[in-house]
């Protein structure tokens, strides 16, 4: 009884915290790494892949890793195949039962790997890259614990020449890794160095790395043979992101080994209490090594809400952040316009913006422009952007969804269908193709929201042109550019007049503004931004007309009156005294975002 | 895969007591019409009628010959496919559609074309790349045997990309030979690596023809067709978005552009043009090599912010197809000769080739600029130099953008680009010319997948016609671009 505890309790333990733990705080990792991916039921598809060793891996990796549209779906898959790696591991290696659970240290790690994952998974260069690696070593595990139960020694050797000669192509490193496992294990199970096949085993891990790569895999940069297999992902030099990955194959090598030492330690409750510490120590690592970037996991659950079409949570959850990055900034004022709130309540929020903390190369524009351009109805830019992250990184769902949603937008029918045709061979992805076919229908799509945001903001001069790479900056600039021809247009164009201090733009706008609508009170910040602009001018008759067009008995109007000291103070010798003391009176105003937010360094990428 | 059209294939018979209808079944491709050679690939297409029971395609030649297949992809056998060719020169093929639906057989209206006597050269080597913005990952050059679907990779830039890295791609282009065979071949590789592999006299090199003296590196190429010499546009090119146009979403132009002449066995630079009111760029000699074809723009500027000046006038800049003649023995142009001033009518002339035969000046004709693959309005132009007359090729341009296009030896086929299927995906066409300098419908670059062009994800551009494959395999290309380039002197004589 007592034996059977130890055999399973750890595995039990284990899938009850991992499964806990990941659904607690991965949900969202789980959903947009799937939205990043794509599966295709397809020959097309898998031909792609079989252009680099270990092509099996990304195929076998993206197809379970589908699955994760359902978030809970996907951890429960990914927490039994790391019990299952555990258990082949303990199984196949005969570890006893004090020691079982050793075997769970290449599951943590792999863990560990994924949870340390930052902005990179928006530049994800291959497929599968959530799943790969658990196929990789279970592939290394289950080969392994064959070889142990092979008993003629000629078979040994068939076994070699086919795990590397076979297995290299399919699972790349992989591969070598098997057979360093069946060499460690000959060493310690039956005490001798099998000479014969270390050196065949050398032979082939050279021979075959450069034969698949002259005559099949003649696309494949040579320099990558001895990684190949592995997931490549954007982290520049910066590697340490990827440490726990290498160490969980090295880990799940050395496991069997690990486990015959422990089998030598004398006592029972020894083995018991160093497995454990090794395994709890591993396990107390994994939430300390997670990315614990706020901002991070927050734009994961705004992607996530925007693609099971919850708006309104999004706008909960871009106010989540006290240092918002750019993009969530985007996202929180593209909500308040939908809400018609952008000129009442944008300087309500922080401004001062984070960078993105990210391994090697990640700007705000590759992330989310696509779906910002698409927000705002600028389709051309939209698509522009999901097919330079495609060319860039791979067609996945979301930037797929994305071309093809913006070619419909833009009636190019034949070109939408070219996106469509690749989700109608995914599985989650198929009714997403059908609801954008709907919008083939002319009544439809004049009746859509996106359509007529797109008819109210995004008209522009046919020949306008832009060659910014930065997506918000391009907004700005393009919206300041804009002639008034529509309320909810120029409304946009004041927003961005006023977070860019452009007095003269500003005065343009909001006279037109005024002009369209003179019976309708200016929104709050616009009168702020009339307020303080005409009292810089230091213009008394203009600011008296301001004041007049604001309503002198106004609270935004008395308001200012009392904050004028402050304000002289601050344009002739600004004191951080006095920018928090009007922080502090007028918090969430256009005069604190002026005097505060907007001389913080505005970085746009 | 392939067992279900094997078997298909293996048990197809003509059904009896079909309905006989005066329709034609819709299929992908369209070869309804065309003119097709007598050496090319079979015409794999698939037949758009979709949850039908059966599928039987009969073709026939007129001699009598037949093939039949199954399938709602008609797949034809290579060699049946070139026995029925070889015995129809110059007569006409029917293709003959059967579908079974709810157990009764149809029989459609015949699809027919024609096979040319003259065959087409019997490879065509092309880029595979996104039809992307500013970013670009995997490209390909590869070499296909129009005479079945062998398909051989050149050189793709993935063997040298390093994936992590971002700022270790490598652009691959302007792969170029030295009349129709490969004994002379060069192509360019940009950024990481970067220079310029030339192929001649059996030995491969990089090299570098930057200059002092000169703007930049070779990138429009056309091969003297005798002499060890090479016409190259330096273009310093700038790519603007346009935001609310669907149907043109980016603009191309060159900011700078001159011409030079490469002598290949001194590794010299000589200037060709070089004005810098004037934008040159797309040389290509006529088949004597006697004369240099290439296309200029007229348009000052004046300060320094180039591109932002002419980004702005982008549609306003026209260019003209000009000539100059060349003296092999001295090296030395004549004045240039304006032979199409497409500006003067408000329009622009570019990617002149004239015809093997030195009668026919071939070009695109689009309303501004010179990278006409995002101008849905260009279209294919021929200039008779006999005779001076102009003529649209009506058969072979469409709706969408024709570019890059390319004689074949003989002069009896055009290979073009072009965008008709979506606007977006360039696809290789493949044109009829007949000696009375007739243009025939074109059809598309065949496929044992009839459904490929619609499936891959990626444009062909650059077709270069040739009459023997690429000898020299993708890693001996990589290789020699691993070395440093051999940089180009100015030339001195």
């Amino acid at each position: 009884m007592k034996r059977l505890l130890f055999n399973i309790l750890p595995f039990i333990v284990f899938a009850i915290a991992a499964f806990v733990y990941m659904a607690i705080r991965y949900q969202d990792l789980m959903y947009v790494v799937q939205m990043q991916d794509m599966f295709r039921y397809d020959v097309s598809y898998f031909l792609q892949m079989i252009i680099e060793p270990g092509f099996m891996l990304r195929y076998v990796g993206s197809f379970l890793g589908q699955f994760a549209f359902h978030p809970m779906l996907g951890i429960l898959l990914f927490v039994a195949l790391l019990i299952l790696l555990a258990w082949l591991l303990k199984w196949g290696f005969k570890i006893s039962a004090e020691a079982t659970s050793i075997a769970l240290i290449p599951s943590l790690l792999i863990m560990m790997y994924v949870s340390g994952w930052d902005y990179n998974v928006f530049a994800m260069r291959h497929y599968g890259n959530l799943f790969s690696p658990i196929v990789g070593c279970l592939t290394m595990a289950s080969l392994a614990a064959w070889y142990v139960r092979i008993g003629c020694r000629w078979m040994r050797y068939v076994w070699t020449i086919l795990v590397i000669a076979i297995g290299y192509p399919l699972v790349g490193i992989y591969a070598f890794g098997t057979v360093v496992m069946a060499l460690l294990h000959d060493i310690f199970e039956s005490k001798r160095f099998d000479w014969i096949m270390a050196v065949m085993a050398v032979v082939l891990a050279v021979a075959v790395p450069f034969i698949a790569s002259r005559y099949f895999f003649v696309k494949f940069n040579t320099m990558f043979l001895a990684s190949a297999g592995l997931p490549y992902l954007d982290f520049g030099e910066d590697a340490n992101i990827k440490t726990p990955l290498y160490i969980a194959i090295v880990a799940t090598v050395l496991i069997p080994v690990a486990g015959k030492l422990l089998n030598m330690l004398k006592y029972d409750r020894m083995r018991l209490i160093v497995s454990a510490a090794l395994t709890l120590i591993v396990m107390i690592l994994v939430p300390i090594k997670a990315n614990s970037d706020s901002n991070f996991r927050t734009l994961l659950a705004i992607e996530h809400a925007y693609e099971d079409g919850e708006d309104d949570r999004v706008f909960d959850l871009c106010l989540q952040e006290k240092n918002p990055i750019r993009s969530i900034i985007q996202y929180r004022n593209i909500e308040l316009f939908r809400r018609n709130q952008l000129l009442d309540h944008m300087f309500n929020y922080s401004w001062v913006s984070s960078d993105i903390k990210c391994n090697g190369f990640c700007s705000n524009t590759w992330i989310t422009a696509s779906r910002v351009y698409f927000k705002h109805g600028f389709f051309n830019f939209a698509y522009r952007w999901a097919m330079e992250r495609s060319v860039r990184y791979k067609y996945s769902n979301i930037d797929t969804k994305m071309m093809a949603a913006a070619s419909v937008y833009n009636q190019e029918k034949v070109l939408a269908e070219r996106y469509l045709s690749l989700l109608d061979n995914t599985l989650y992805y198929k009714d997403c193709a059908k609801d954008i076919r709907k919008l083939y229908d002319k009544e439809l799509m004049h009746n859509d929201n996106l359509y007529q945001r797109h008819r109210q903001i995004a008209f522009v001069p046919k020949g306008a042109i832009d060659n910014t790479e930065m997506c918000e900056y391009m907004l700005m600039k393009h919206f300041m550019n804009l002639q008034v021809t529509s309320v909810q247009r120029n409304d946009l164009s004041i927003a961005n007049a006023m977070v860019a201090a452009n007095q003269d733009v500003f005065w343009k706008l909001c006279l037109a503004r005024y002009q369209q609508n003179p019976n309708q009170p200016l929104p709050k910040h616009v009168q702020e931004a009339a307020l303080l602009f005409a009292f810089l001018k230091q213009n008394p008759q203009l600011y008296n007309q301001i004041k007049l067009m604001v309503g002198p008995e106004g609270e935004v109007c008395q308001q200012f009156e009392r904050i004028q000291d402050i304000i002289v103070r601050l344009l002739t010798q600004p004191m951080d005294s006095d920018v928090n003391t009007l922080l502090s009176i007028c918090p969430g105003t256009y005069w604190s975002y002026f005097f505060y937010d907007a001389r913080q360094p505005m970085v746009f990428d | 895969m392939c067992l279900p059209f094997l078997m298909a294939a293996c048990t197809a018979s003509i059904p009896k007591d079909a309905k006989i209808v005066d329709e034609v079944v819709p299929t992908y491709p369209d070869y309804s019409d065309v003119v097709v050679p007598c050496n090319i690939a079979p015409l794999n297409f698939h037949i758009d009628i979709d949850n039908a029971d059966d599928y039987v395609t009969k073709v026939e030649g007129t001699d009598g010959t037949e093939i039949i297949v199954g399938g709602q992809d008609a797949m034809f056998d290579v060699d049946e496919w070139h026995n029925l060719l070889d015995a129809n020169k110059g007569k006409q093929l029917s293709f003959t559609i059967y579908v079974c639906q709810d157990g009764k057989w149809t029989q459609y209206k015949p699809i027919c074309c024609t096979v040319a006597e003259e065959p087409i050269d019997e490879y065509l080597s092309y880029r595979y790349i996104e039809p992307g913005y500013v970013n670009y990952r995997e490209l390909s050059i590869c070499q296909r045997n129009l005479t079945n679907f062998d398909e051989e990779l050149i050189y793709s830039n993935l063997q040298k990309n390093e994936v992590d890295i971002a700022n270790t791609y490598q652009c691959v282009n302007c792969h170029s030979y030295q009349n129709y065979h490969t004994d002379n071949f060069q192509l360019h590789v940009r950024q990481y690596k970067g220079g310029t592999v030339l192929y001649h006299d059996g030995k491969l090199s990089k090299i570098n023809i930057k200059t002092d003296e000169t703007i930049g590196n070779g990138v429009y190429t056309s091969w003297h067709p005798t002499e060890p010499l090479i016409a190259y546009s330096l273009n310093h090119t700038v790519q603007c978005f346009l935001i609310g146009d669907a149907d043109h979403k980016i603009e191309v132009l060159d900011t700078l552009s001159d011409l030079v002449l490469y002598h290949v066995d001194t590794n010299e630079v000589q200037i060709v043009q070089n004005s810098i009111d004037s934008y040159e760029t797309y040389p290509s000699w006529d088949p004597t090599g006697d004369t240099l074809y290439y296309c200029s723009a007229y348009y000052p500027i004046e300060g320094t912010a180039h591109h932002f000046a002419l980004g702005n006038h982008y549609d306003s800049i026209y260019y003209d197809i000009i000539r100059q003649s060349y003296d092999v023995a001295t090296s030395q142009f004549g004045d240039p000769d304006t032979v199409f001033r497409a500006s003067a009518i408000h329009k622009s002339a570019t990617h002149p080739r004239v015809s093997p035969d030195g009668r026919y000046l071939l070009f695109s004709l689009g309303d501004y600029g010179n990278f006409q693959l995002h101008h849905t309005n260009s279209d294919l132009w021929m200039k008779d130099l006999r005779t001076d007359s102009l003529q649209k090729l009506s058969n072979m341009s469409t709706e969408q953008a024709e570019s890059y296009h390319v004689w074949s030896s003989n002069g009896r086929w055009i290979v073009f680009s072009t965008r008709k299927e979506d606007a977006t995906y360039t696809r290789l066409y493949i044109g009829y010319f007949d000696r009375q300098g007739r243009d025939f419908k074109a059809f598309p670059l065949p496929q044992r997948d009839p459904l490929y062009n619609k499936k891959l994800m990626k444009s062909f551009n650059l077709p270069e016609l040739t009459v023997e494959p690429v000898k020299i395999s993708p890693r001996e290309i990589a290789d020699v671009i691993e070395k440093d380039a051999k940089m180009a002197d100015i030339y001195k004589k």
